[in-house]
């Protein structure tokens, strides 16, 4: 059976592919060299349909490759096709889309967590060679990695380029990897990382080698006291704890820290990333991609009637709350003070780093929950499914989420974050675990 | 930040601002949903930041300028215009 065969009855079951490219590239060159690669639907790939996984954005064919995509292409990757998401990325679950929604590979009537559910889901059950790109805003990679029981890494903001990355919020975004192992995900994150006359805000520091891993001896592993106990469940803790326990057996030492703003870390992230989003979503009103309408009425009209049709529920919610939180009388109340907020959980984790190499915690504060019971869930309770994973991308700081065992038959991720362009120490301690 | 409680006609106002448009089902249904959330967000009102500057950005983002010389793209930036003419967009007509 051919690889897109074998995708094709993979996606018949597990539902995580929104475009299949036509044919693969087999040409024997670089270092991705007879790897497929999958890419989230919010990262343009020449010729593909690129949704976002919105209606929206229905039939936009990119004209260009994302930069991360051209860098993949020139290193011998072949593009596999487009992975499903929360529309926008706006989601935790994968459930706030149009298109199909994933089924987690290890229990088919749960979530296979959000937004980048299909990259995570595809990663899981890929039976080939096969290395993921998708994207984080809140905790869009680890999550999904977490619930599938993948390797996913979520650079530093600003180490890989976003050019022809269709964003959520110019200030959170991050395109990462996902991989079965944490050595594969090193690889991909060499190849992606680094400058791009086309991406103002990458970094110009020079990329290390990730994929070459060492001993996490004399590491200094920091467990921050407010990631666990209430509202994390005990079967999930014990398994991240123990994960800890090996890396001390290994050489690593452990130490108790304290990051005191992390209860204000989710309201901090959505008020800034509802605002970022109300304003980047302003774009898609009908003319120049995706979803248009026959020319009528003025252009209010016309725009109101597209957007109407094209955007989904969750994606209005937030658009409305973005707009709430500029608004002049209230801008200094939400916005504002959500971006100082934002500076004190930056402090806090620059302040722990002074100690430590890498912190230590539950990527999700559960395992993935069945479809049914998010369906109970109001929208502040999906939100609030983010708590763990926010505070590390408003400081845009490096994090991965590496399997560490089972809890209720789910997969466990434990989540390590290090300071700014600080991959290598994550990757070295998440190859640990993985031994 | 003073507690809001959020109208149904503030929620419209939103809309309109946002180029939304809602039926009467969903304004009702955004109106609770947006005062909870928006409630939910009023704790951030016991963190002192006093003297603390906003963060834009998580990290510093320095100003970067290429040479001042034209470039042309590989591409069609038109390629997914249903309505033109010629290099021109055809749209709505503006009031």
């Amino acid at each position: 059976m051919s690889t897109l065969d074998r995708v094709r009855a993979l996606d018949d079951k597990y539902h995580f592919i929104n475009t299949l490219a036509h044919g693969l590239d087999t040409e024997n060159r670089g270092r991705l060299s007879g790897y497929t690669v999958s890419v989230k639907d919010n990262i343009c790939v020449r010729g593909m349909e690129s949704t976002a996984g919105s209606k929206i954005l229905e039939g936009y064919i990119p004209p260009f490759d994302a930069t991360v995509i051209a860098k993949c292409r020139a290193e011998g990757a072949s593009i596999l096709g487009k992975t499903t998401q929360d529309e926008f990325g706006f989601g935790t679950f994968n459930i706030n889309t149009p298109y199909k929604r994933p089924l987690n590979p290890h229990d088919p009537w749960r979530s296979t967590g959000g937004s980048s559910g299909g990259a995570a889901c595809l990663t899981a059950v890929a039976d080939f060679p096969h290395l993921a790109l998708s994207e984080s805003t809140g905790g869009s990679i680890s999550c999904p990695a977490s619930w599938c029981g993948v390797v996913g890494v979520t650079p530093t903001y600003g180490r890989v380029s976003r050019w022809g990355l269709i964003d959520y919020a110019n200030s959170l975004d991050k395109i990462g990897v996902m991989a079965k192992t944490v050595g594969e995900a090193g690889l991909l994150l060499e190849v992606i990382s680094g400058p791009d006359r086309y991406d103002s805000t990458v970094l110009d520091a020079p990329v290390p080698c990730y994929s070459d891993l060492e001993t996490v001896e004399g590491l200094r592993i920091g467990v921050p006291e407010e990631y666990f106990g209430e509202g994390v469940d005990p079967m999930v803790e014990a398994k991240v704890w123990a994960a800890i326990k090996g890396l001390e057996s290994d050489g690593a030492e452990v130490s108790d820290v304290s990051l005191p703003h992390t209860k204000y870390s989710l309201s901090s992230y959505y008020i800034i990333a509802m605002a970022e989003a109300s304003t980047n979503l302003a774009k898609f009103s009908g003319l120049r991609y995706g979803l248009q309408e026959p020319i009528e009425s003025d252009f209010n009209q016309y725009f109101s009637r597209v957007r109407t049709k094209g955007l989904g529920d969750e994606a209005k919610r937030r658009v409305m709350l973005g707009t709430f939180t500029r608004m002049a009388g209230y801008r200094d109340a939400y916005y504002l003070k959500a971006l100082k907020v934002r500076t004190k959980v930056i402090e806090d984790f620059k302040l722990a780093f002074k100690g430590v190499d890498v912190l230590a915690a539950p990527a999700m504060p559960v395992v993935a929950p069945r479809f049914d019971e998010i369906e109970q869930l109001e929208p502040i309770q999906h939100y609030m499914m983010d708590v763990l994973t926010v505070a590390p991308n408003l400081a845009g700081i490096p994090m991965v989420s590496v399997p560490c065992g089972e809890a209720h038959g789910m997969p466990v991720g434990l989540h390590l974050m290090a300071d700014h362009l600080e991959e290598h120490k994550l990757l070295k301690a998440a190859w640990e675990v993985e031994q | 930040m003073a507690r809001i409680a959020v109208s149904r006609d503030l929620v419209l106002e939103l809309a309109k601002a946002a180029r939304l448009e809602l039926t009467g089902e969903e304004t009702d249904r955004y109106t609770q949903q947006l005062n909870v959330i928006l409630d939910a967000f009023r704790e951030l009102d016991e963190v002192s930041t006093g003297g603390v500057e906003p963060s834009y950005h998580p990290i510093e983002i320095e100003d970067k300028l290429r040479e001042d010389v034209v470039e042309k793209w590989q591409w069609d930036p038109l390629a997914n215009v249903v309505d033109s003419e010629g290099k021109y967009i055809r749209g709505p007509k503006i009031k």
